[in-house]
């Protein structure tokens, strides 16, 4: 029997850990869980439309702009869908930006509060999407 | 009928106004009429509106002059309003990204969220248009319209949630490749001056 690295996971299971992590009073933990809450909806978010047939995933980087891009189609979120995107600008602010973050006019930083909260309620909204029945 | 004569509302000084400041000039509840990029406010001046009203005289976006013709002549006062002023990041990437189709697009969209920032009042300050390359994805492209607001972070989520029901409406009426360039070109985001 070969090693065992890591189980297998719930992706859902990244937000409850960035809602545990935003108690913390401490820069590196709140933005990881800013990150969680990114991959939480969009792990989740591929799995499910895959399941209910709406999405062929590559299980690579790619898959960030199908995610992202399959939400906005009319039969889907529509237009909410830019939630996705708005919450992946967020995320890519956090990771890769080492420096403070400010909300600014036409910024793309957002507060972990709201990063949380939109990924709960994309969520939501991909969980109560109906089978594919068209394809 | 009572008027308002118009030599009050012309001594207005609105020449150090800043463009940031154009919910003042918004007229709520008025009809409202587009000419391309401009949009016109036919403003009835009679007693009962309190609210102040400047006559806002921009060379670029604000032109034309409607009558409503079931309203006296003597009672009634054409004033204009500047449309949100819109500024494009990187217009030349935007166009080529878009195409001519998109561009089109584009229009119709910052056109509907004008008039409707108009028609309802909204605290929209101006709409900063971008063009972005996604940091970690190769060749993933976007444009995303920041609808600025001068009001709570709060508030202006709450308005961007209206505007993706308007968005959602007209791409009912757009052909199939109008739809796939809004599905997967366009984004919409808003942000706060506050």
């Amino acid at each position: 029997m070969p090693e065992l690295y890591y189980e297998s996971i719930n992706p859902e299971d990244y937000l409850q850990l960035a809602k545990s992590l935003s108690s913390q009073d401490d820069g590196v933990a709140k933005r990881t869980a800013a990150d969680r809450a990114y991959y939480a909806v969009f792990l989740s978010g591929r799995e499910l439309l895959s399941e209910k047939g709406y999405l062929t995933p590559l299980n690579s980087e790619r898959d960030h702009e199908k995610v992202v891009n399959k939400l906005q189609e009319a039969k889907l979120l529509g237009s909410y869908g830019s939630q996705m995107l708005r919450l992946r600008l967020a995320r890519n602010q956090v990771t890769y930006n080492l420096n403070k973050l400010y909300r600014q006019p036409s910024g793309h930083s957002r507060s972990l509060n709201w990063m949380i909260d939109a990924a709960e309620k994309l969520l939501e909204r991909i969980k109560a999407l109906p089978e594919n029945n068209t394809s | 009928m009572n008027s308002v004569p118009i030599y009050e509302i012309e001594e207005q000084d609105i020449s150090s106004r800043d463009v940031l400041s154009l919910p003042e000039y918004r007229i709520a509840n008025r009809p409202f009429f587009m000419f391309g990029n401009t949009i016109t406010t036919g403003a009835v001046i009679v007693p009962y509106i309190q609210d102040p009203i400047a006559l806002a005289a921009s060379t670029t976006i604000c032109s034309g002059l409607v009558v409503l013709p079931s309203l006296e002549m003597d009672s009634i006062e054409i004033c204009t309003v500047p449309a949100v002023r819109v500024q494009y990041n990187n217009r030349t990437l935007i166009n080529e990204f878009l195409n001519t189709i998109g561009q089109n697009l584009l229009d119709q969209i910052i056109d509907l969220i004008q008039s409707n920032s108009l028609r309802q009042g909204w605290p929209l300050s101006y709409i900063d248009i971008e063009y972005l390359e996604d940091i970690e994805i190769e060749d993933w492209h976007y444009v995303l319209l920041n609808l600025i607001f001068d009001t709570t972070f709060e508030h202006a989520e709450i308005i961007l949630c209206q505007c993706y029901e308007l968005l959602d409406e007209l791409s009912e009426t757009l052909n199939p490749e109008a739809q796939e360039i809004l599905q997967q070109r366009l984004y919409l985001n808003a942000g706060t001056i506050l």
